[in-house]
């Protein structure tokens, strides 16, 4: 079984229990409803690229990954139970694209790492006015990246998604207590990793 | 109620990383990809078919039996002949071509000398003449000589050091067009014409 076909499996088996909004769009879509693709695709795919853009640390290969999301909404069409919304199925189907992903990439550095050996440090930019507060963000965005990919994934739905926990709940089928041990361990580990950034902030 | 400095910092890190390009009829490239990927497995369980039926169809395929190898038959006496007279036609050939390249070479290096000559020649043209050079410059420095007289004359009221520069002038370049300039402001001075310039 390939990582494509894992995303289209949970894609498929998605039971969620949220909303109770009618999930017509993709059900027009297993039904053949040739422009139902296009209007799902239109309706979710700033959100569905954002998401993935941040759960792979602000990574241009956010293109890629959102594709991989898409088709794997086409395969699985058929399966959707349509017990919740449509946003949420596509929210999972995204989180499974992403930890696909994140695998391959893994895999790619070590074997390239292996191959080629270690590569040269990237030139900095010029100093200017601005270059302080890039630094900082870089560094908070890296602090997010360095999390585990357990504590990484409730981060960004719930900071920079502004996802509540129960839709979390549903994208990640967990329960709220484990969201919430996870997002507090997510929490303690920033401030740890960022220190005087954080304690900046807090005055 | 004071906002989670988390929540605002996350925010703001987001927000300097910029947006993420969204890439224009992401539909249209889904379902495009989706009918690469579709046809791609169509050609892959395709590959693995022929190839199966090959292999069944040689393991299944009676063994021919071996006969005796042709041995090669040795070269007749015409053969013979006929390979030595193109080896030496070969031969010929080469020394003609030989001859040909030197005759080409040969050319090709009288035609180099003559374009190095030429190249002189026109270096020699485009240099300027340092007689004429050295004339120009007399004469720029004698035109300034007088010049500054001039000035020093008709603005600033002077009469002895005008006279003294144009004096100079006749000395360092009687042949000049200035030093007639100034014999002429001289003579003016003199007969107390030219006071006001």
């Amino acid at each position: 079984m390939t990582d494509m076909d894992d995303t289209a499996a949970a894609a498929s088996n998605i039971q969620t229990a949220g909303d109770g909004k009618a999930a017509s769009g993709i059900d027009r879509l297993a039904h053949g409803d040739p422009a139902a693709f296009e209007r799902l695709v239109a309706a979710h795919q700033q959100r569905i690229v954002r998401l993935v853009y941040r759960l792979l640390g602000w990574d241009q290969e956010a293109e890629d990954v959102a594709q991989e999301v898409f088709l794997a909404a086409l395969k699985g069409k058929g399966k959707f139970r349509g017990a919740g919304s449509e946003g949420v199925w596509l929210t999972r189907i995204a989180i499974n694209a992403c930890r696909t992903h994140q695998r391959r990439r893994v895999l790619w550095r070590k074997l390239k790492a292996a191959v080629l050996g270690r590569t040269g440090a990237a030139t900095p930019p010029p100093p200017d006015g601005e270059a302080m507060e890039r630094e900082k963000f870089l560094k908070v965005r890296r602090a997010v990246q360095a999390l585990p990919r357990s504590l990484r994934e409730v981060v960004v739905l719930r900071y920079l998604e502004g996802m509540s926990t129960d839709e979390i709940c549903q994208a990640l089928s967990a329960k709220p207590g484990t969201v919430h041990v996870r997002l507090h361990r997510a929490r303690q580990e920033l401030r740890d990793s960022l220190g005087e950034l954080f304690r900046q902030e807090l005055r | 109620m004071k906002a989670d400095p988390i929540d605002e910092l996350l925010r703001r890190a987001d927000l300097a990383a910029g947006e993420p390009p969204v890439p224009d009829d992401l539909a249209g490239r889904v379902r495009r990809k989706a009918r690469r990927r579709r046809l791609a497995a169509i050609s892959a369980g395709a590959g693995v078919t022929v190839l199966l039926a090959a292999a069944v169809a040689v393991a299944l395929w009676p063994p021919r039996p071996q006969t005796s190898r042709p041995t090669a038959q040795a070269p007749s006496a015409a053969s013979h002949e006929e390979v030595l007279r193109l080896r030496a036609e070969i031969t010929a050939l080469r020394a003609e071509a030989d001859s040909r390249a030197a005759v080409l070479n040969q050319v090709v290096a009288r035609l180099r000398q003559q374009q190095d000559h030429l190249a002189d020649l026109q270096r020699q043209l485009d240099r300027p003449d340092p007689l004429e050079q050295v004339r120009r410059q007399i004469d720029r420095t004698a035109y300034i000589m007088v010049y500054q007289a001039d000035h020093s004359r008709g603005e600033l009221g002077f009469v002895d050091s005008p006279e003294q520069t144009y004096r100079r002038v006749i000395e360092l370049f009687p042949d000049s067009r200035w030093a007639n300039v100034a014999r002429e402001r001289i003579a003016e001075m003199q007969s107390g014409k030219g006071d006001t310039l």
